[in-house]
C-alpha cells in the first residue's frame, strides 16, 4: 500500500514540478482573496488584526479547492483515472498518494503565501512551532476530505462545480480548529491544545475513512 | 400485500397520535410563564429536529449497506430518508428563528444545535445536488453511499468544534434554554408530539420510496422490453 | 400569537409541498411511460 502510495506521490510531484498548475492557481487565488479582503474591509485595523488567522484560512478554504478539483480533473482528462482503477494494486494507498501530493501543495502554498500575508496583515509570529503544526495538520486535514470528494466530484456533470459545495460544509471543524491554532501562533488566542486535538482526530477519520471508501470511488471512474 | 398494510398502519397511528398531539399541544399544555404562548413552537420543533437526525443516521446506515451489499433497494432507502431529512431540517432552521425572534429578540445566534443543523442541512444538500448530476444510477448510488458515510462521520466533529469555539467567544446569552426543567405536562405532550413526528417521518419516508421502488420496476421492465426488442431486430 | 400561527403555517405549508412533490414525482412516471413507443 504504501508502495502504491509513494508512486502516486511521486507521480504528481513530477507533473507539478513540471506544470506548477495547481499551486500557482492557489497561490494567485488565494492572493486575490486576501487583496479582495483589504478592499471588503479595512484590515488595518487592531481589531482586525486579532482576526487576521481567521481570513488567511478562508482564503485557503476556497483556494485549496482549485488545487484539489485539478487532482482528479487531470486523471479523468487524460482518461489516467480509468488506469489508475484497473492497476492492480490497492485502492487505498492511490488515496493515500493523492492525498500526501495535495497535503504538500497546500503546504507549499500556505509557506509561499506567509510572507505576503504577513506584509499585508501586519502579524508577527510569535510561535514558529504552532505555526508550522497548524499549516501541516491543516493542510492534511483539507486533502483528506478534498481528496476523497475531488474523485467524487470528477465523476459527475458538474464536474468540479461540486466539490465545493460538498467540501466546504464537510470541512467546518478542520477550518475552526486551523484558524485557532494558527491565531494562537500568531499570538491572539489561548488554549490551543484542544484544536491540536481536534484536528488530529479530524485528520486519523477522514484519512481511515477515506482509504476504506476510496476503492469504492475509483471503481466508478 | 404486507407493505400496504404497514402503510395503512403508518397512517392510522399517524391520524391518532397527531389528533393526540394538537389536541395536547393547544388544549393540555400549560402556556409557559415567561416565554407566553409563543413557546408552543416548541413542540413541532424539536420533534422535527430529532426526525430530521434520524433519517441522516438512516442515510448513513442504508449508505453502508449498500455499499456492502449493492442491492439498489438499500440506495432508494438512503435517498428517501436524505430528502425527508432535508425537509425536516429545512422546517427546523424555519421554525428555530420564528420562535428565537420573540423569545430572545434576535434571529439566529451561533449556538452548537443551531450552527449544527445548519451544516447538517448544507452536507445533505451537498448529498441531493450530487446525486442529480450523476446519470448512470450505479455510480450514483456508490458515490451518494460515499458521501453518505462522510457526512455522518462529520457530525460529532462539527458539534465539538461549535461547542468549544462557543465556549471560547462571547456569545448572547440565552436564559431557559431546552429542558431545564420542563413541567411533567409539556413533557408529556413534547413525547405524544414526537412520536406524531416520528410517525409522519414514516409516513412521508414510505410514499417517497414507493414512487422510487416504482420507478425502479418500470426502468427495469423497460429495459427487458428493449433488450427483447433488439433480440427480435437481430434476428 | 401571529409568531405561533407562521410557525405552524411554515411547517404545514413544508409538509404540502413536499406531498406535492411526491404526487408530481408519481404522475411524471405514469404517463410517460405510455407514451413511448417500442422504437428505442
Amino acid at each position: 500500500m504504501l508502495q502504491t502510495a509513494r508512486a502516486v506521490l511521486e507521480k504528481d510531484f513530477r507533473i507539478e514540478l513540471r506544470t506548477r498548475d495547481a499551486i500557482s492557481a492557489a497561490l494567485v487565488f488565494s492572493i486575490l482573496v486576501l487583496v479582495v479582503f483589504n478592499f471588503a474591509l479595512d484590515v488595518n485595523t487592531p481589531e482586525m488584526r486579532r482576526l487576521a488567522a481567521g481570513f488567511f484560512w478562508v482564503a485557503f478554504a476556497f483556494a485549496g479547492t482549485l488545487a484539489l478539483d485539478r487532482s482528479f480533473a487531470l486523471e479523468k482528462e487524460s482518461g489516467a483515472g480509468r488506469a489508475l482503477a484497473l492497476a492492480p494494486v490497492d485502492a487505498g494507498g492511490i488515496y493515500l498518494g493523492k492525498c500526501a501530493a495535495n497535503a504538500a501543495f497546500l503546504f507549499i502554498t500556505q509557506l509561499v503565501a506567509l510572507p505576503l500575508f504577513v506584509i499585508f496583515f501586519d502579524v508577527s509570529i510569535q510561535r514558529a512551532g504552532a505555526l508550522a503544526a497548524s499549516f501541516a495538520l491543516g493542510s492534511i486535514a483539507f486533502a483528506a476530505v478534498g481528496t476523497l470528494f475531488s474523485a467524487v466530484a470528477a465523476n459527475t456533470r458538474m464536474r468540479g462545480l461540486l466539490l465545493p459545495i460538498l467540501f466546504l460544509p464537510l470541512s467546518v471543524p478542520a477550518l475552526i480548529a486551523s484558524v485557532e491554532t494558527t491565531s494562537f501562533a500568531l499570538g491572539n488566542a489561548e488554549g490551543p491544545s484542544f484544536w491540536f486535538t481536534l484536528l488530529v482526530v479530524y485528520d486519523v477519520v477522514f484519512l481511515t475513512a477515506s482509504v476504506l471508501v476510496f476503492e469504492y470511488v475509483l471503481e466508478e471512474s | 400485500m404486507s407493505r400496504c398494510k404497514f402503510a395503512i398502519f403508518i397512517d392510522s397511528m399517524l391520524f391518532i397520535t397527531m389528533a393526540a398531539a394538537m389536541a395536547m399541544i393547544f388544549l393540555y399544555a400549560p402556556i409557559e410563564s415567561e416565554m407566553g404562548i409563543v413557546q408552543k413552537i416548541f413542540y413541532v420543533h424539536v420533534p422535527l429536529a430529532w426526525n430530521a437526525f434520524l433519517g441522516f443516521a438512516m442515510v448513513f446506515y442504508y449508505s453502508f449497506r449498500y455499499l456492502s451489499t449493492r442491492n439498489p433497494r438499500y440506495d432508494r432507502r438512503a435517498l428517501s430518508a436524505a430528502e425527508v431529512g432535508v425537509l425536516f431540517t429545512t422546517l427546523v432552521l424555519i421554525t428555530g428563528p420564528i420562535w428565537a425572534k420573540p423569545v430572545w429578540g434576535i434571529w439566529w445566534t451561533w449556538d452548537a444545535r443551531l450552527t449544527l443543523t445548519l451544516v447538517l442541512w448544507l452536507i445533505y444538500i451537498g448529498y441531493l445536488m450530487l446525486r442529480r448530476y450523476i446519470e448512470s444510477p450505479e455510480r450514483r448510488a456508490v458515490l451518494a453511499a460515499v458521501v453518505g458515510i462522510t457526512g455522518f462521520i462529520d457530525v460529532p466533529l462539527v458539534y465539538f468544534a461549535i461547542r468549544w469555539w462557543r465556549t471560547q467567544h462571547p456569545q448572547p446569552v440565552i436564559a431557559g434554554g431546552e429542558g431545564s426543567g420542563l413541567d411533567p405536562a409539556m413533557a408529556a405532550t413534547l413525547w405524544v408530539s414526537v412520536a406524531a413526528f416520528t410517525f409522519l417521518f414514516l409516513a412521508l419516508f414510505g410514499r417517497r420510496l414507493d414512487v422510487e421502488v416504482e420507478r425502479s420496476r418500470r426502468e427495469t421492465e423497460r429495459d427487458a422490453a428493449e433488450a427483447a426488442h433488439a433480440q427480435g431486430v437481430r434476428t | 400569537m401571529s409568531w405561533l400561527i407562521a410557525a405552524y403555517s411554515a411547517v404545514l405549508l413544508g409538509i404540502f409541498f413536499f406531498v406535492m412533490r411526491i404526487r408530481r414525482l408519481r404522475r411524471g412516471l405514469t404517463p410517460r411511460d405510455d407514451r413511448r413507443s417500442p422504437r428505442r
